[in-house]
């Protein structure tokens, strides 16, 4: 016999011996397992970006289970998976608005300056904290990109001019960023609305264009065109709340060219392209211009009326 | 008298010399003036005028917020303008009253007690000095009234002036205290009277020996210690300050009136003898205007609300190239973006440093040398606290005591990577205060 095969066969013995003592332990220690918790586990979008507000998917799908989550609250998931989660759990699921973050600033470095020299950490919080930035718009985006760190889905540019972008199709809304900007200028926005205003500065006029180029100044020419435009103080911001369609031409109304419309350009273009907006301004004045001829226009069509209503007196 | 201190601190160049014998000298007030309406710790006074009112010199243009608030006083005759955002001190706008001075320098009716306080009641102090719109002169502008009013449970058997000046460049104190000795004791005596304190002293750094000889000639037969203190920075800060005179060490977390002391600064209390006494109100104050940036480095007496370009203009203007324009000291000051913001009731100092003194590389990693902690005068360990809040760790720094910090700057002087240990350290701190509003 060679000396090999006494090990071989006192191993085998001992695997047996451990198997059967772990056979006997699954038995023995089985923890019941809620089926549905394993599957919601599966469907969920393993991203753990937070959004939900609990430690991860598997924390969410546990909350789920315990009933103390909507099945709706998952931001990357949306509709579809509320529905899965809706059928798995056995319960009615309310219809969901699918959200992406929208950055309200386009104050590039041409059109709000900065002020000062910022030498420190190169994080967002730390320049706010130290005397309320280096930004000659206390309201303005830093561009030091707290909120892209913070994107677990790579979704946020930080562009050559100081600026965060959010790329809506990478976005799903887990509102991570809304959280890490110190100045609160990402919001949520439904995916579905196509024009924003891209300014929380809410100061009157005077500072406004003080500081920035392209603030909203509060001068109401987009309320006249929409309904949709709400006015809060010297601020104009797109009503969620409120239905219907933002006309195309409403853009062009604004002095500042702080209405931003993704139907016309994709917002990354819209702010790293300068291109994009001196096209926009060549159309804010044919807009202007045909205006102009449309009141002239109904002005002369009422004062000929007016005239032949005058002459039917006569008569 | 051996000179005292605290363990700890640092020794940065002092460059006093550049102003400390220029003996003081009014300022014309310019022809605007704005007057912001949060100059102090706690809420913004409310403004009590209107465009177009008439104001005279020490009339209220803002009546106290709350308790923890001020009053704050035209500092000019002439005509409000309006009230408005401008340019504040920390960077952000605050809103000020703006006055069209008239020149004509016509002031309200100071009717002060004179030596009468003596016999006055505390009740009645208190109020003048309320009513005075009296702040801490040093540089937090804590409102008087406030720390003159303790709880019950906290008995004051001692009194500290800070005269130790110990921030680099500033003099402002230093002439005050030479200039006007009696009014700096009158006032330590006032605040003693008030408190009902036994004990009072007055802490002045060894590099200001015809001070500390003219104070010591001042009060003689008050009762009053004037107590030499060694030159090193941060030896005006109220904790060690209490530590080096009284070895009475502050609990973390706690406030001087917990071992029974109420610190003040030398100027506030000229300023309260100004309150009591001749019945003034707070509308100027000395500063210094100095740094290798300005042509004549000067102690100026300057009305609040006097753009700080005015100052500049007056000591000369710039010099050379400007680096940085520092409202304070270089350790404790605001760096300012622009030269239009007002001197404030705070307002020690308007430093300006040339290009070359202004350091803009990036720091290095920590090489963990432990200098930070030994000039640490509160003995926390900067550079862990830092190393924590890089991380967002802000549990852990509140852990290692980062709200003790008093961010005084000795930790990142000495750091020989240039860390921004304070700055990392206010994040932190902001961070836990955050926390905890959140957690109420």
């Amino acid at each position: 016999m060679t000396p090999v095969i006494l090990p071989v066969i006192v191993l085998s013995g001992l695997g047996l011996v451990m198997a059967a003592l772990l056979a006997v332990a699954r038995k023995v220690f089985y923890v019941e397992v809620d089926e549905r918790l394993e599957k919601l586990v599966d469907i969920l979008p393993g991203a753990n970006c937070g959004g939900c507000g609990f430690p991860g998917c598997s924390g969410y799908a546990a909350a789920l289970v315990g009933g103390s989550a909507k099945p709706t609250i998952c931001p990357p998931g949306g509709a579809d998976l509320a529905e899965e989660i809706g059928s798995i759990l056995g319960v009615e699921v309310e219809e969901v608005v699918p959200q992406v973050a929208l950055v309200a600033c386009a104050g590039n470095p041409q059109s709000a300056p900065e002020r000062s020299t910022y030498i420190g950490i190169s994080t967002c919080e730390a320049a706010h904290l130290t005397a309320g930035g280096f930004k000659s718009c206390t309201f303005g985006c830093l561009g030091l990109g707290s909120c892209a760190v913070a994107c677990p889905f790579d979704a946020i540019v930080m562009t050559d001019n100081h600026l965060a972008v959010v790329i809506p199709e990478l976005c799903n809304g887990c509102g991570n960023c809304v959280a890490a900007c110190p100045r609160k200028i990402i919001k949520l926005v439904p995916a579905a609305e196509p024009v924003h205003v891209l300014c929380i500065n809410p100061q009157k006029a005077k500072l406004v264009k003080a500081v920035c180029s392209v603030g909203c100044t509060g001068c109401k020419l987009c309320a006249k065109q929409s309904k949709r435009f709400a006015m809060t103080g010297a601020l104009a911001q797109v009503d969620p709340t409120v239905p219907g369609e933002i006309p195309s031409h409403a853009p062009y109304a604004c002095p500042q060219g702080t209405i931003f419309d993704s139907r016309r350009y994709k917002v990354l273009d819209w702010i790293t392209m300068p291109a994009c907006r001196e096209e926009h301004e060549i159309l804010t004045a044919e807009w202007k211009k045909a205006e102009k001829e449309r009141k002239a226009a109904a002005k002369a069509k009422k004062a000929q009326k007016a005239k032949d209503v005058a002459r039917e007196g006569v008569r | 008298m051996k000179a005292v201190t605290f363990s700890g601190g640092i020794h940065p160049s002092y460059n006093k010399d550049l102003s400390s014998a220029v003996t003081t000298r009014p300022l014309d007030p310019p022809e605007e003036i704005v007057i912001p309406l949060s100059q102090h710790i706690g809420a913004p006074a409310r403004t009590c005028v209107e465009k177009g009112d008439e104001v005279l010199i020490g009339q209220p243009v803002g009546d106290a917020g709350g308790f923890v608030s001020s009053v704050i006083h035209s500092s000019v005759s002439g005509k409000v303008k309006g009230v408005e955002p401008r340019a504040g001190a920390v960077g952000t706008e605050v809103n000020s009253v703006v006055i069209e001075n008239d020149g004509q320098d016509r002031t309200v009716d100071f009717s002060g007690l004179g030596d009468d306080w003596r016999s006055a009641e505390t009740s009645e102090l208190k109020d003048r000095i309320q009513q005075a719109g009296l702040v801490g002169m040093g540089g937090a502008a804590f409102p008087t009234h406030v720390k003159l009013s303790p709880p019950d449970d906290k008995p004051i058997d001692a009194v500290i002036l800070n005269g130790a000046e110990c921030e680099p460049y500033l003099t402002a104190d230093h002439r005050l205290m030479l200039e006007h000795p009696a009014d700096v004791i009158t006032g330590l005596s006032i605040v003693m009277k008030i408190l009902g304190a036994s004990q009072g002293f007055v802490g002045v750094e060894v590099n200001k020996p015809d001070a500390l000889e003219a104070l010591r000639e001042a009060s003689a037969d008050s009762g009053i210690t004037v107590v030499p203190l060694q030159v090193k920075y941060p030896q005006g800060a109220e904790k060690q300050l209490i530590d080096a005179c009284l070895k009475r060490q502050v609990p973390s977390g706690g406030l001087p009136m917990d071992v029974g002391v109420v610190v003040q600064n030398v100027g506030t209390a000229a300023a309260i003898t100004d309150a009591v006494v001749r019945g003034r109100p707070l509308y100027e104050r000395i500063l210094t205007v100095t740094g290798a940036g300005v042509a004549e480095p000067a102690n100026l007496v300057v009305r609040m609300g006097t753009p700080v370009a005015h100052a500049i203009d007056a000591c000369g203007g710039v010099r050379g190239e400007l680096g940085k324009l520092v409202l304070g000291g270089p350790m404790m000051g605001f760096a300012q973006y622009t030269d239009q913001v007002p001197v404030t009731k705070g307002t020690s100092g308007i430093l300006l440093l040339e290009k070359s003194a202004v350091d803009t590389r990036e720091p290095d990693p920590c090489i963990r040398c432990g200098r930070c902690a030994r000039a640490c005068p509160m003995r926390i360990i900067p550079a862990d606290i830092a190393a924590f809040s890089a991380r967002q760790m802000y549990e852990r720094a509140e852990e290692y005591d980062a709200l003790d910090c008093i961010e005084c700057g000795s930790c990142a002087f000495g750091c020989p990577s240039r860390i921004g240990l304070v700055q990392h350290i206010r994040l932190a701190k902001a961070a836990i205060m955050a926390q905890r509003r959140k957690g109420n």
